[in-house]
């Protein structure tokens, strides 16, 4: 090649790169359109012109720069996947509505908090972040991946061992708030394994066996720490990062089974959990308050009608949770079947847009990262749905968006800020490599 | 003979689709493809072809992928999709009743001279 680099071409290019106010497509547009100078350059070359008069038939053949970088802005210009985003904010405003009538019936009176107030300030905060990451090139992610796994094992350790236990479980005490690290550690977790994981190669005897570490560390970590949810939560995202990954059938039953296998006995360690088990498979054993719960939550829906009862729930037939996990009864008992429907075929289309955002994403990192953050939020929502109509045990799991708490929605919402990212750059196939 | 930009603009696209529809291509190549089959009747700003492959991949009509190593030259080259296909189908039956209904009124009018 007679010519690697030449300051008019790069001029020219740079020219039209100028008018593309997305500035993350320009590496693409400038490899794509250099090849096709250079390409030019070469034909004119081969035909016995000098370099210079090649470069200028060139650069004149590809029409006024200006011209072509508008056009390209005009394409590259930022549409926000919309439907995953109104969905979600319905589902917020639904939440807050909920939180709004729980307080005004004076069905939340045990704690001293007003949980609207609070739940718009969640929402606030929630709305930033999601704008933040958005903005944000969550290729930037990648190149963090192993930070954010050795990190999040730390603090996992760290609250473990000196962490205050709320309800036997630990909480990251940060001075004004406290995070429930726990129960958020499978998106951490999920993030960074999509980087670690992406190209892992599973038929090598040893890196299969660091691959199966890798995995098996946070789960014994979350066991410790007490969440039997969050550890199948976890589960279940390590093995569909697995499947995205590659890793053939046999690797991932294995893994499967080793997974289940450190699971099953570890709820045989924490009675009031097999308790809750016992009563899920057998309801007539009121052994624990999940009975309980389960007859109040059954008593709530059966009551409800296609439109609701209206706010006349009174607080004697209330479970504990009702803002929290139990949401979804509130809500089926006030707004009726017909708004749940709608609800949850709103569910179903959040998760299909998410999937669609996987397919189309060219970056292998992109399709990795979403496939994780669509088995949190489908396990999340099939779970916390069929636990509150009595068909799934009893568990801390919230309706995404909706439930009552800090941790969940802002949460949430980064995983939304991330997907929302990704969208944004789904043409970029590129990797960001760090220096 | 050069022909006027208006009726080049409205056919880029089935071009472009047409091409792909028979093989996987790159920028460079298509403008090489179309100048040589159209007897060098199609030839307009190459820079200009580049909005038209973004906004089909936009709509999903075609996607990309680059082939290379890294270091030496990479190209981009895009396949068309079924969605791209399908709208190709629909683009062309459109063009076949358009330019009948063209041929039939200027051939009428060259009976009328004669």
């Amino acid at each position: 090649m007679a010519l690697t680099k030449n300051a008019r071409i790069e001029a020219y290019i740079n020219d039209v790169c100028s008018q593309i106010k997305f500035r993350e497509v320009h590496p693409e547009i400038k490899l794509e359109l250099e090849a096709h100078i250079h390409d030019i350059v070469n034909d004119y070359l081969s035909k016995d012109f000098s370099e210079d008069e090649a470069v200028d038939k060139a650069i004149a053949q590809m029409g006024q720069a200006a011209i072509v970088g508008k056009q390209l802005n005009k394409i590259h210009k930022a549409k926000p996947e919309w439907s995953i985003l109104s969905i979600s904010l319905f589902f917020v405003i639904t939440g807050l509505l909920s939180m709004f009538f729980i307080e005004k019936q004076g069905l939340f009176t045990t704690t001293p908090i007003h949980i609207f107030i609070c739940s718009l300030v969640y929402t606030i905060i929630g709305v930033v972040i999601t704008t933040v990451l958005y903005l944000f090139d969550y290729r930037k992610l990648e190149l963090y991946s192993k930070q954010i796994y050795l990190s999040t094992i730390l603090i996992l350790v760290f609250v473990i061992i000196f962490g205050q236990r709320v309800n036997g479980k630990p909480y990251l005490d940060l001075g004004l708030i406290s995070i429930d690290i726990v129960k958020i550690s499978p998106i951490l977790f999920s993030i960074s394994l999509a980087g670690i994981l992406k190209k892992w190669i599973w038929n090598k005897p040893k890196k299969f066996f660091q691959g199966l570490l890798l995995c098996v560390i946070p789960l014994i970590l979350i066991l410790s720490g007490g969440s039997i949810t969050a550890s199948i939560i976890y589960t279940m995202t390590c093995i569909t990062l697995m499947i995205v990954s590659g890793a053939g059938k046999r690797t991932f039953l294995l893994m499967l089974g080793l997974l289940s296998g450190m699971i099953i006995p570890a709820v045989t360690i924490y009675p009031f959990k097999l308790a809750g088990l016992i009563e899920f498979i057998n309801p007539g054993s009121q052994t624990f308050s999940n009975g309980y719960i389960n007859n109040q939550l059954s008593l709530l829906i059966n009551s409800s009608g296609p439109f609701g009862q209206g706010f006349t729930l009174k607080s004697n037939i209330m479970p504990p949770g009702l803002h929290t996990e139990f949401i979804f009864s509130y809500m089926v008992f006030t707004f009726g079947w017909i708004a749940i429907g709608i609800l949850a075929a709103l569910a179903v289309i959040f998760i299909i847009r998410m999937s669609h955002v996987a397919r189309i994403a060219k970056n292998n990192y992109a399709k990795m990262l979403i496939s994780g953050f669509i088995t949190i939020f489908v396990i999340q929502f099939l779970w916390n749905i069929l636990m509150n109509l009595g068909f799934a045990p009893i568990s801390e799991v919230d309706l995404p968006f909706i439930s009552f708490g800090g941790s969940q929605l802002i949460f949430n919402a980064a995983m939304l800020g991330v997907i929302s990212s990704i969208y944004r750059r789904r043409n970029i196939s590129q990797t960001l490599i760090g220096s | 003979m050069k022909v006027n930009k208006e009726l080049l603009k409205g056919s880029t696209v089935i071009l472009v689709l047409s091409l792909l529809n028979r093989e996987p291509m790159y920028g460079y190549k298509m403008i090489k493809e179309i100048e040589k089959k159209s007897n060098g009747v199609f030839m307009f700003k190459e820079g200009t072809l580049y909005p038209i492959l973004h906004s089909l991949e936009a709509d999903g009509m075609i996607e990309s992928y680059w082939l290379g190593n890294e270091g030496s030259r990479q190209r981009k080259y895009y396949r068309i999709t079924n969605k791209g296909s399908n709208c190709l189908k629909e683009r062309e039956l459109e063009w076949v009743t358009f330019r009948s209904a063209v041929d039939k009124i200027l051939t009428g009018e060259a009976y009328a001279w004669l």
